[in-house]
């Protein structure tokens, strides 16, 4: 057997799970075959009394299925096949007449938390590496292997589903806390309490019946009639909330779950494979398996040179987005010398940083002490001065050119010959700010959205003369930051404005056509988007918005296409969005009404500054269609002018950077998807009825002409 | 002198200081260990040495917090220095951070370390029940401070008036070394936790203290007769000082300016039922003497106030002694009186607002006192690197002189280096020349106690006389910051 082996030593039997070519243990055909083979011999040897599971690398116990596992489900019955397989090696297991400890040290995922709990008694390390999950549901999949029939069974259908529906990582306290885990011990210590557990369960059958006892009758408890059914009604409801009908994975498990809780494990586990098998093959799956699969070669540095080595970094600008990337920054163990115009301002800066790390502390994925330990990497300043011999510096001022440019000069006076200059700007050319500087060669565009903390993506620009060592360095801080990242040209707006302002664009040409405000948001939520492009400008910023256009309006009167000027006339009547509480929605506070999200009531007033204010219908349909044609045809013009190098980049640009949807891939492969004769034909008919910014761009006629896709 | 017992130099780089706050305010949600873990942390930054240069963290603590244990170690630990940087934690009341500083050097000479950062931590905010603390009331004696201080006051005859003057005095200088940021060079800003507003300024000194406003306080110790009031006393603050100290030589290679010399140090003791309170007044002969240097060359003291009535007595004592404390030059930017003493951080800010002055002013010694709990005192000599004069070898030369030579045999004497030296003993009327032309060489009278002190070794009186400067009567002090009447 190469990836398992089976040792023996006083009646008790120890598998090792260890595969000699990868970094970390996956589930794959072999491995299931092995374990086939290990459970024949385990089920007839009379000499073995107890058994124990565990991780032979390093610091890995199982990581899940292999992704290319999946990517191979192509057609249906593909998945049953496997996820029956899966359930009944582990029920067998499960039924091993010999008591069955898990031993886990890293990550148990998906299938490894799996087999993790087929066993009798689960023992884990306190180690931060070690945590848990079934993360199925991000890649649009239900558990394969009994983890929506056993993990509700062994810590309540409350606590599963909070970890089902969601995919959240547990980690070691909080695993011991829920019952997930039925010990935590030191990392050296494993094996030995292993031992000693099958040995104190094999001398006393009875204790494990007992625990199965007690769990089920917590199970049971937890889910009495009445209450289960309002815990589900709940997470329906939250899931319609959320997904809006576009993921069916969710419910799909929250079926799972019910299932075996009305006719038993061995039906629900029959139930499982049978949906696994029918998520696996849905369209939506499809891509966010292969987003993911995409994403992986986006975690590496994309630049060949070689990265200048950086521990401890300087911030410029306390605000929203510079107290957010040090956040980032410090929760990834960089030192970050913090500055604003004053020592106050900056202080409040660190503010986000403790949030981000509380939230951690609360998640039981770090100490206190080490919370206090990252911030106190974190030095609020408000001197140049204390930037000199910093290696590399972000500067996330105000969006204005001659600030920019200063603020590059006086950084210039204190740093490092060597020190690479990343500026944070959403549409700035990088190259005009480095017009003026000393070392152009040393300043690079570093693009974060907001909020830094959450958003995944930063686009990094390649100014005219900026260097690849440059570039290579500001990918290796992105990535060490937890970011994924794509290198773009320096043309105005990059990539991920570019693309979104045809979208606000369009929304206003709407908006003065005479569609309501709130109907435009959720057709596009309805495609798929986290928020929509009018609530999204309020978000951002009016102002912002507005400045972005300006910056931006050369690219489409070169074209033949006029921005539309209703958002200049807006900020200039003093409407900035929520920051200012003057947007398209109303952010006044008003008593008694719930002003959330979903309810947010319309600004009125807004309607005066588009024509009449008397609004007509609109098609969800012609919306959606409109604003997405806009968007993925401006992705196709970035293509072909070079601002992103490859498709793939676009896709995964748009996904992490703008809330694409990931089930439809990202504007690449949802044109492959939708036929480039089709966003072709549908963008000619528009253009027929709107105008020039709706022409097809000259590469997707070439494809078109080709036959070709984008992938 | 003595190459055979030569000796390193131990230098100042730089030190800093949490601003020093209330209890209950600007730090009630930190312990000790985290105030310690800021005032280290800001060391660094300040600095910019790499965590890996240094050797060795010893903090001083006068209530050592019993949910901390080592709080060198986690407050170190937490600042992010490596975890092969051991960290030991000292107490010894008010001269907590004073024995972690001594505890450096000791390290330093001894081999132990290069470089080592020092200091102390005391928070009055995390103890849950502070009556238990031997904050007053010391076991030897059962008497608390404030008696100590009443009683002192009777046997000197010491006026309540002119405490009262005197804390007056200690409030309107911090206020003013407030209003000419004059603080800001040993200040690191905190951030308060959880609303993150930033503390960046001592909040216990009072522009409004008057005599009157004062004289209207009643004995805070002894009943309707005492004279001491918690307007005249220190009041218990919540802060952490760190200072990072090694050897010249080690300075010279890591690239860093250092501040000051440490040049001696003396620790004096007496029975707690006899001197409490008046350890300084013993400590600052014993250095002078034993550092052989003229005691009119220096031009900084600073001085821990527990009590305005321990200053009087101080200055009263210091009167009649050969060591004459010229007001002006005492604790010009406020002292615990007005600053406030967290207990075991006052002795970092002690040192670190010396060697600022020094520097400031072009001075040329500085004398940092503290009586402590006990019956316990303790005084440091700095010396300045370069007085002011451009000419680096001759100053050095004198000033090794001064404080080498009769100090070479004791261990807490700074010997020049070797270049100096070997010039300095070639060529002494070349010395007398370049003094000569420094600004601030100064000695006037030669001490008369040079060899007094020292074994007995090498010492000749040496040339306290040949330094006489033009320059010493006319200047009364370089350290414009002599705010005092």
């Amino acid at each position: 057997m190469k990836t398992l082996k089976l040792t023996v030593e006083d009646h008790i039997a120890t598998l090792t799970v260890d595969q000699p070519q990868n970094r970390v243990n996956t589930i794959t055909s072999q491995l299931i075959a092995e374990f086939d083979e290990v459970l024949d011999n385990l089920e007839h040897d009379e000499l073995i009394r107890a058994l124990i599971i565990t991780g032979g690398k390093q610091d890995r116990f199982i990581s899940g299925a292999d992704i290319r596992l999946l990517l191979g489900f192509r057609k249906k019955g593909d998945a049953l096949a496997f996820s029956r397989k899966a359930n009944s090696l582990l029920t067998r297991l499960s039924q091993l007449p010999v008591p069955v400890v898990a031993a886990i040290h890293g990550p148990a995922l998906g299938g490894g938390l799996e087999v993790a709990l087929a066993c009798d008694y689960r023992i884990a390390t306190d180690d931060p590496t070690t945590r848990f999950s079934l993360p199925e549901v991000n890649l649009g999949l239900c558990p394969a292997a009994g983890g929506s029939q056993r993990l509700p069974a062994l810590i309540g259908t409350s606590e599963a589903l909070s970890m089902l529906l969601t995919g959240r990582t547990v980690y070691p306290r909080e695993a011991l806390e829920t019952g997930l885990v039925d010990e935590l011990i030191h990392v050296p210590g494993l094996m030995k309490a292993a031992r000693n557990t099958a040995r104190m369960l094999m001398d006393s059958k009875d204790e494990i019946r007992q625990k199965g006892a007690v769990s089920k009758v917590l199970g049971t408890m937890r889910g009495n009639p009445v209450a289960r059914r309002i815990l589900f009604n709940r997470a329906e409801s939250d899931i319609q909330k959320q997904t809006r009908g576009r993921y069916p994975a969710p419910k799909a498990i929250l079926e799972c779950v019910r299932h075996g809780l009305k006719h038993g494990p061995e039906a629900g586990l029959a139930f499982e494979s049978e949906t696994f098998d029918a998520l696996a093959v849905t369209p939506e799956s499809r891509q966010l398996v292969l987003g993911y699969f995409k994403r992986q070669a986006v975690r590496k540095n994309p630049s060949k040179a070689r990265p200048q080595k950086v521990d401890h970094i300087g911030v410029l600008g306390a605000g929203l987005m510079g107290s957010g990337i040090t956040a980032v920054s410090a929760a990834r163990g960089f030192a970050v010398t913090l500055k604003d115009r004053d020592i106050p301002s900056a202080v409040r800066g660190k503010q986000a940083a403790w949030n981000e790390l509380t939230k951690r502390v609360q998640a039981r994925a770090i100490t206190e002490f080490e919370r206090d330990r990252l911030l106190a990497g974190i030095h609020c300043t408000d001197s140049y001065n204390d930037l000199r011999g910093l290696p590399f510096v972000i500067e996330a001022v105000f969006e204005e050119l001659s600030f920019k440019r200063r603020v590059l000069a006086e950084s210039e006076e204190v740093l490092p010959d060597d020190a690479v200059f990343a500026s944070n700007t959403s549409a700035i050319p990088i190259s005009d700010i480095a017009a003026s500087a000393r070392r152009p060669e040393r300043v690079v565009g570093m693009h974060y959205f907001s909020p830094a903390r959450k958003m995944p993506l930063i686009e990094i620009i390649r100014g005219r003369q900026t260097d690849e060592k440059a570039v290579a360095t500001t990918c290796d801080i992105a990535l060490r930051q937890g970011k994924y990242v794509i290198v773009v040209d320096d043309q105005p707006g990059f990539y991920i404005s570019r693309i979104v302002l045809p979208m606000i664009n369009e929304a206003m040409h709407l908006i003065e056509e005479g569609a309501d405000i709130r109907i435009i948001d959720t057709a596009m939520k309805n495609f798929g988007f986290p928020v929509g492009p009018v609530n999204l400008t309020d978000e951002v910023g009016i102002d912002v918005v507005s400045h972005v256009m300006e910056t931006m309006a050369p690219v489409f009167n070169k074209r033949g296409t006029t921005l539309n000027q209703s958002i200049h006339r807006l900020y200039e009547s003093g409407f900035a969005g929520r920051k200012n509480r003057r947007g398209f929605y109303d952010y006044r506070e008003k008593k008694g009404i719930l002003n959330r999200q979903d309810h947010k009531l319309i600004n009125q007033e807004i309607y005066a500054y588009f024509g009449e204010s008397g609004r007509r219908d609109f098609q969800l349909k012609e919306i959606m269609d409109r604003i997405t044609l806009v968007m993925i045809n401006e992705a196709a013009y970035c293509l072909q002018d070079k601002v992103i190098a490859r498709p793939s980049d676009g896709d995964i640009g748009a996904v992490l950077g703008m809330g694409f949807p990931a089930y439809r891939g990202g504007p690449f492969r949802y044109m492959d998807q939708e036929g480039i004769r089709s966003v072709r034909d549908r963008l000619l008919y528009r253009r027929d009825l709107h105008g020039a910014r709706f022409h097809p761009a000259p590469l997707i006629e070439d494809r078109f002409n080709a036959g070709k896709t984008f992938h | 002198m003595s190459t055979s017992r030569k000796r390193s130099n131990i230098v100042l780089i730089d030190g800093c200081r949490t601003p020093f706050q209330i209890p209950g305010t600007g730090y009630r949600s930190f312990r000790s260990r985290d105030l310690a873990r800021f005032a280290i942390r800001g060391l660094l930054n300040r600095t910019k040495i790499a965590g890996d240069q240094i050797g060795h963290v010893i903090m001083g603590t006068a209530f050592p917090d019993t949910e901390t244990g080592n709080l060198a170690r986690e407050a170190a630990l937490g600042a992010g220095l490596p975890a092969s940087v051991p960290a030991h934690t000292v107490s010894m009341s008010c001269l907590s951070s004073q024995q972690a500083i001594a505890g450096g050097i000791g390290q330093i000479l001894s081999g132990g370390a290069d470089v080592v950062i020092a200091g102390g931590a005391d928070s009055f905010s995390s103890v849950r029940r502070p009556e238990e603390l031997p904050l007053l009331r010391e076991v030897s004696t059962g008497e608390t401070m404030g008696k100590w201080a009443d009683r002192l006051a009777d046997r000197l005859g010491v006026s309540r008036e002119e405490q009262d003057a005197y804390a007056v005095r200690s409030h309107q200088s911090a206020v003013k070394a407030n209003e000419s940021r004059l603080l800001d060079d040993e200040l690191i800003p905190v951030a308060s936790q959880p609303g993150f507003e930033a503390v960046t300024r001592d909040n216990g000194f009072r522009a409004d203290f008057t005599p009157e406003s004062l004289s209207i306080l009643k004995p805070a110790f002894t009943k309707k007769h005492g004279t001491v009031t918690t307007g005249n006393a220190f009041f218990p603050a919540d802060g952490a000082s760190a200072v990072l100290i090694m050897t010249e030589e080690k300075a010279a290679e890591l690239g860093l300016t250092p501040r000051v010399r440490i040049a001696s140090r003396s620790w004096t003791a007496a029975h707690p039922a006899d001197d409490m309170l008046t350890g300084a007044a013993h400590a600052i002969p014993k250095l002078i003497e034993q550092s052989g240097i003229n005691p009119g060359d220096i031009d900084v003291f600073e001085v821990h106030e527990a009590f305005a009535v321990q200053i009087i007595a101080l200055l009263k004592a210091l009167a009649s002694s050969p060591v004459p404390l010229p007001l002006r030059s005492l604790n010009p930017l406020g002292g615990s009186l007005s600053l406030g003493h967290p207990f075991g951080a006052t002795g970092g800010r002690l040192l670190t607002t010396a060697a600022n002055r020094l520097t400031r002013g072009n001075g040329r010694y500085a004398v940092v006192a503290s009586p402590g709990g006990g019956g316990h005192g303790h005084a440091m000599l700095l010396e300045a690197m370069d007085a002011g004069s451009g000419n680096k070898s001759a100053r050095g030369a004198s000033s090794r002189k001064t404080t080498t030579q009769k100090a070479a045999s004791r261990k807490s004497s700074s010997s020049k280096a070797a270049g100096t030296r070997t010039s300095a003993s070639k060529a002494p009327s070349g010395k007398t020349e370049k003094t000569e032309g420094t600004q601030r060489s100064a000695g006037k009278a030669s001490s008369g106690k040079a060899g007094e002190s020292s074994s007995g070794k090498s010492q000749t009186k040496k040339t306290e006389s040949q330094k006489s400067g033009p320059k010493q009567s006319g200047t009364p002090s370089s350290d414009n910051q002599n705010t005092a009447s």
